[in-house]
């Protein structure tokens, strides 16, 4: 199996619930997939993103509510905000903005977010690893 | 949570009837506004809709989740008490409110202890498949607990005069458990191999399978398990369970009453002696029952398991004194001594030598071997015995044997099997027939016969009639009478010493009581000649009356309860069962099996017993084989002998969610009934859930008395403990999590972890009994923080749509009745996301592992929650006279609140709209109220919930009114706290179902669509419900992700007061021109929007800190570093 670092940041409520309900009915996930759940996706900032690419993620995707579902108003719209931006710079970085993708689910979309982490995977194999992890990781993925 | 909640109902309370949305909210806030509530539905679950509500289907498909936290809120609540499958049995009028009575089915499963972890399905024989005695609750229902479907008992069992429970060895035996199986029979039958092979199978005449093809071969099934387990080793009972008791019991008798009677009597504790007069025990199980139906080795083996299992058996013991075994220190008597005289025919001849009866001649050749018959022999009678003794004497050596009966073949009593069987060995019937006369002497060489038939007299016994006058002559040189037998008491002196009924048999209750005390009767001595297994169910109710006698009221309560236990009918037998004829018994072929005395019967194979057990219907659905009981038997939540229950109520108000719950023929009246039901019918969602607010609402009017506080009341504070100490908690979900050994591997590695001071796994983290083991734990190791891993995923005060059940009473146990510290536990939920069921479990370690890494990482930044209260007091300035407003201030005043109405209001600067200056005065309203009628112009509305103060101009002059909460009726007003680009009312209105919030706490409003839904006034009582919800808490929980805000790092930009949808970020003047942030803790959400956007990071949020996140970000993306 892969060695690449999915990395995932979640809303708590929609695709939590989507997350929570593939973990209860045993749905298979990418093994190397792994989440951080926050309270809405508006509480994360640009640099929390690129954080994660500077520890070495090779892929990161945003989970984030349907904007008329977010709970407090305006979590998705920041959400596509910072993707957008993030986007950019990773490109501008050589990092490669196809790295960091966001999707967006109702509460009850377990089944399309199980399918959108496997093709978030498929997408991160292709381009595999990412460039500015330290070298030693690099090559061991 | 308090536990026991629905088995103590309170005496008092508001009575709400029917699932549904509708309803969930009118518990939500009665409950919430302090007044307690039952509720009751016929359904499995509160969210099951009521018939006339439109399905799911007909809303957003996501819907169902947005309710899973009112629902877990509302049903875990302690003023709730939910009452599922509960049926309104009555309702009457009592004052101004009602006496209800509400009949609930009994509850197999404990919703309060189930954790959903599934081994009872695991272990459950019963096709899982379409109509699964065990099955999850509906998805939309936040818990993972099982149900159990237990219909009535099935027929077979009813069948059985023991109650051995059929159904659930044959579904044991279907699925190869014979093991099992044999355990289920010998609960209720320590003679299974006697059974198995000469019970006369009540069971198999009550077998639903009847209906579409053959019975069930259950005897032989029965048989074959007995044969299967004699093949491992000689037969065993249960050494007894209970306590030996000094108190000594004296059985007379060891026939099938008198050993199954001191089977029961030993399991109960108590010493049991048994007592027989001739050499050997059985009575007429050895004396009357041939060795080819059954052989000797079985039962010889199974009175050696019955002594072996601790009863005493003595035989070549008469007992001829009562009163002297009494003296001897038997505390207690049973006499099962039979029926060993024979009946005579009283006809001439009958002494003639060559003329024998039955029993004589049968024991003679059971127990000696000796028996002498003649080539033409005659057996007198048509029942078993007859047919015992025809066969006999086949094998004795007559050439040929006739069986001689009054009845016609099918008035026979003998089982048509045993009389199908003597044919097949060549015996001959003549029916119709009554002997008159034995001619011959000395010996017998004929009998003289006519025609004959009984009649039957209304009242007493069949009468004999004789259908002509013609008399037959037939040779014979053996006869044997076999007419029926009684009690032979005489032999030994009883019959003086006990009341003796007709027919000379001891007069006795049906549970075997005599008007001795100490003394008790049971078996044919009672009965008269009957079967095995009746006698043996004869002696086990004298065995519990014994017990009962000597101090144990509740022995057979179970026993006795059988057919009152489940709930519902059997299901249809499905139309897709095909036919299939049962599986009938290998048998020495008749000519070789006459010649002697081996058995007859070969028994089924394995094949043929597995393949006969699937044909059966499984008719009461659960099949009570308890096999789920002992997989839960550290959790406890099945109890297969739950009995239902009936709750008595005072109701000052009733609230019905659904017409069809109410019962048959009852009319409600009065006036405190109130409906949920919208105005209009294409009702939708939102109709629905206004109509509950307004019915609850107005029902908290009359049951204004009931309100008690409604926050509960916070246990001690468990020590505080050293952080630098960190305890690791892990739930083995009742064994399901993992297997132990890959547990045990999580533990150790934990263990390795330098901080982890304390290890230990906890059988399950939402049994109360795991959170007590977690609070010693703090306490006793000096623990100041702890990780616990088990479904729960976090430890914050609130359930969000991922939530269930577990999860809220894992917080509920630990932080809420323990008062251990929140903020001091990471919680983190292994049990759905380490093991997809692909996993090999060094794999399933390392998932673990890496999990747990997050929560390590969490762990080391643990701080500090937000807390706060608001006190409120009960001021409610109502603003705007409509009919709402008048409506909700009417009803406020009713429940004792402090409420001013100010009848005509315009926002300053605005006209006061053309209806609302032409309101007319209200009249008639509460004293209570007060009321101002001049115009008035608002200015403003300061502080917030709990402190505000509005200020306004009236008549020129100004006016300032202090409040805890305010309402805005009137729609001139709704401006006022609702501004242009503000989104996070949705989370109000969407998402709690507060339809009247605003974003501004403790402010509320009425948009005009409400009365599209609603009237006037119940949106008004609707309003005052809300109001009331908030008022009655009497302080507000600050939300506990409250962000702070650090005014060293912060400068002023205002980022976060433009993101906030809450208007909980605000800017401060600091005096000298600058401005810092600052969050109002009552609006605040705790979204961490604010935090997410501040340039600086200035703001901080607890759970979700900076700090935290970029830690899991570098700890858990790079291991190496």
């Amino acid at each position: 199996m892969s060695s690449l670092n999915l990395w995932g940041i979640c809303c708590n409520w929609s695709p939590y619930a989507c997350y929570n309900a593939a973990g209860m009915a045993k749905r298979e996930l990418p093994p190397n997939f792994r989440l951080m759940r926050v309270m809405c996706i508006g509480r994360i900032n640009q640099a929390l993103i690129l954080r994660a690419f500077e520890y070495g993620a090779d892929g990161v995707i945003v989970l984030e509510c349907v904007d008329e579902d977010c709970r407090y108003g305006p979590g998705p719209e920041v959400g596509h905000t910072n993707v957008a931006r993030v986007r950019r710079l990773l490109h501008y970085l050589g990092i490669g903005q196809e790295r960091l993708v966001e999707k967006s689910f109702a509460a009850d979309d377990m089944e399309k977010l199980v399918q959108c982490l496997w093709d978030f995977s498929e997408a991160i194999e292709a381009i595999g690893p990412n460039p500015a992890k330290p070298r030693q990781e690099r090559e061991a993925s | 949570m308090s536990p026991g909640k629905a088995s103590n109902p309170p005496r008092e309370a508001v009575l709400l009837v029917g699932a549904g949305y509708g309803a969930l909210k009118v518990a939500e806030d009665l409950s919430h506004a302090g007044i307690p509530v039952l509720w009751a539905t016929r359904a499995a679950h509160f969210l099951e809709l009521p018939d006339s509500v439109e399905p799911f289907e007909q809303w957003p498909a996501d819907l169902n989740y947005q309710f899973r936290p009112l629902y877990l809120r509302v049903t875990r609540h302690r003023l709730v008490t939910p009452l599922t499958q509960a049926r309104l049995e009555s309702v009457s009028p009592h004052g101004a409110g009602y006496d209800v009575v509400v009949a609930q089915d009994p509850k197999y499963i404990d919703y309060d202890l189930c954790t959903g972890c599934g081994r009872c399905s695991e272990v459950c024989p019963l096709d899982q498949g379409e109509a699964p005695p065990l099955s999850r609750t509906p998805g939309y229902c936040p818990s993972r607990a099982l149900q159990l479907d237990k219909r009535l008992i099935s027929p077979c069992r009813q069948g059985c005069p023991l109650g051995v429970n059929a159904q659930a060895y044959l579904a044991l035996t279907a699925t190869g458990r014979f093991d099992e199986a044999l355990e289920v029979i010998k609960r209720d039958n320590p003679l299974l191999g006697v059974c198995g092979r000469v019970c006369h199978h009540p069971c198999e005449a009550a077998c639903r399978r009847g209906e579409l093809d053959q019975p069930l071969a259950i005897r032989d099934i029965k048989r074959f398990l007995f044969d299967y387990a004699a093949q491992q080793g000689p037969p065993t009972l249960p050494r007894p369970a209970a306590a030996r008791r000094d108190q000594r019991v004296a059985v007379v008798g060891s026939g099938p009453a008198g050993l199954c009677a001191a089977h029961y009597l030993n399991q109960a504790g108590l010493q049991v002696t048994v007592l027989e007069a001739l050499d050997q025990a059985g009575g007429m199980l050895r004396a009357g029952i041939n060795a080819f139906r059954l052989p000797r080795k079985v039962l010889d083996a199974e009175i050696q398991a019955l002594v072996d299992s601790g009863v005493e058996i003595k035989t070549n013991r008469p007992v001829e004194d009562i009163e002297a075994l009494l003296a001897q220190g038997y505390r207690a008597v049973l006499l099962t001594t039979g029926t060993h005289q024979d009946l005579r025919l009283n006809i001439p001849g009958e002494d003639l030598a060559g003329v024998e009866h039955c029993v004589t001649f049968l024991a003679g050749v059971n127990r000696s071997g000796q028996g002498k018959v003649g080539p033409r022999t005659v057996i007198i009678g048509g029942g078993n015995s007859a047919m015992d003794a025809a066969r006999t004497a086949l094998r004795l050596g007559a050439e040929q044997v006739t069986v001689l009966a009054i009845e016609t073949e099918d008035q026979l009593p003998a089982h048509p099997e045993e009389v199908r069987q003597a044919r097949e060995e060549g015996v001959v019937f003549r029916l119709g027939l009554a002997p008159v006369e034995f001619t011959g002497g000395p010996a017998v060489n004929g009998i003289r016969l006519r025609a004959a038939h009984w009649e039957s007299s209304p009242g007493g016994p069949p009468r004999l009639v004789f259908d002509s006058e013609q008399i037959e002559d037939m040779a014979a040189d053996c006869v044997i009478v076999s007419i029926g037998q009684r009690p032979h008491l005489a032999r030994h002196g009883l019959d003086a010493q006990l009341t003796l009924g007709p027919g000379d048999r001891l007069a006795a209750d049906d549970r075997g009581r005599t008007d001795r005390p100490g003394v008790f009767v049971a078996g044919d001595v009672v009965t008269g000649p009957s079967t095995v297994v009746d006698s043996m169910a004869g002696g086990r109710r004298a065995a519990y009356s014994i017990i009962e006698y000597l101090g144990d009221p509740a022995a057979g309560e179970h026993w006795y309860g059988l057919a009152a236990r489940g709930v519902g009918d059997y299901p249809p037998i499905g139309e897709d069962v095909p036919q299939q004829p049962r599986q009938e018994m290998a048998r020495r072929q008749p000519k070789v099996r006459r010649r002697d005395f081996d058995e007859v019967d070969l028994g089924l194979s394995q094949a043929q017993a597995q393949a006969e057990a699937t044909r059966c219907l499984q008719c009461g659905v659960c099949c009570e084989c308890q096999a789920c009981e002992s997989a839960c038997a550290d959790i406890g939540a099945i109890n297969h002998f739950a009995v239902g229950r009936r709750h008595q109520l005072r109701a000052p108000a009733v609230i019905v969610a659904d017409r069809a719950e109410l019962p048959d023929g009852v009319e409600l009246g009065g006036d405190n009934v109130f409906w949920v039901e919208a105005d209009h019918y294409s009702a939708d969602l939102m109709d629905v859930l206004m109509a509950g607010g307004s019915a609850a609402g107005q029902a908290m009017a009359p049951a204004a008395s009931l309100r008690v506080e409604s926050v509960e009341p916070a246990p001690a504070a468990a020590p505080a403990g050293d952080p630098s100490r960190l305890g690791f908690f892990l739930c083995a979900c009742n064994q399901t999590m993992a297997p132990a050994e890959t547990l045990q591997g999580i533990l150790q590695r934990a263990a390795a972890v330098p901080e982890v001071a304390h290890c230990e796994l906890i059988p399950s983290a939402c049994h109360p009994d795991g959170a007590d083991r977690v609070a010693r734990a703090l306490a006793e190791k000096n623990l100041g923080r702890a990780i616990l891993a088990s479904c729960a995923c976090c430890p914050i005060n609130f359930a969000c749509i991922s939530c269930n059940d577990q999860r809220t009473r894992v917080r509920r146990h630990l932080f809420d009745r323990r008062g251990l510290e929140r903020s001091r536990f990471e919680l983190c939920n292994l049990r759905d996301h380490i093991n997809d069921g692909r996993l090999s479990q060094d794999q399933v370690m390392e998932r673990a592992m890496d999990l747990l890494r997050a929560a390590f990482i969490r762990s080391r930044y643990l701080g500090p929650l937000r807390r706060g209260d608001t006190e409120l007091g009960n001021r409610i300035l109502i603003l705007g006279g409509s009919d709402i407003g008048v409506s909700a201030a009417r009803n406020l005043a009713v429940q004792g609140f402090k409420v001013r109405l100010v009848h005509r209001c315009a926002i300053a600067g605005e006209e006061l709209p053309e209806a609302v200056a032409a309101r007319p005065q209200a009249r008639g309203l509460e004293k209570s109220i007060v009321q101002v009628d001049t115009p008035v112009e608002i200015t403003g509305i300061k502080g917030n919930i709990g402190d505000f103060t509005v200020t306004a101009k009236a008549g020129g002059r100004g006016r300032r009114w202090k409040a805890d909460l305010v309402c805005l009726t009137d729609e001139n007003l709704i401006p006022l706290t609702i501004f242009a680009g503000r989104v996070g009312l949705k989370k109000f209105y969407r998402y709690d179902f507060a339809f009247f919030h605003t974003p501004r706490m403790g402010i509320y409003r009425v948009m005009p669509r409400t009365l599209q839904r609603v009237d006037a006034f119940r949106a008004g009582a609707a309003l005052a419900g809300e109001v009331a919800t908030a008022a009655a808490k009497a302080y507000l929980n600050d939300h506990q992700l409250s962000p702070v805000v650090d005014p060293l790092r912060c400068r002023g930009c205002g980022r976060c007061a433009e993101i906030c949808p809450f208007d909980a970020a605000v800017l401060r003047e600091n005096g000298d021109g600058t401005y810092t942030a600052e969050v109002l803790r009552h609006n605040c959400v705790g979204c961490g929007g604010c935090v997410g956007r501040c340039p600086v990071t200035a703001m901080d949020i607890p759970f979700f800190s900076n700090q935290v996140l970029m830690s899991m970000v570098a700890g858990r993306l790079s291991k190496e570093r």
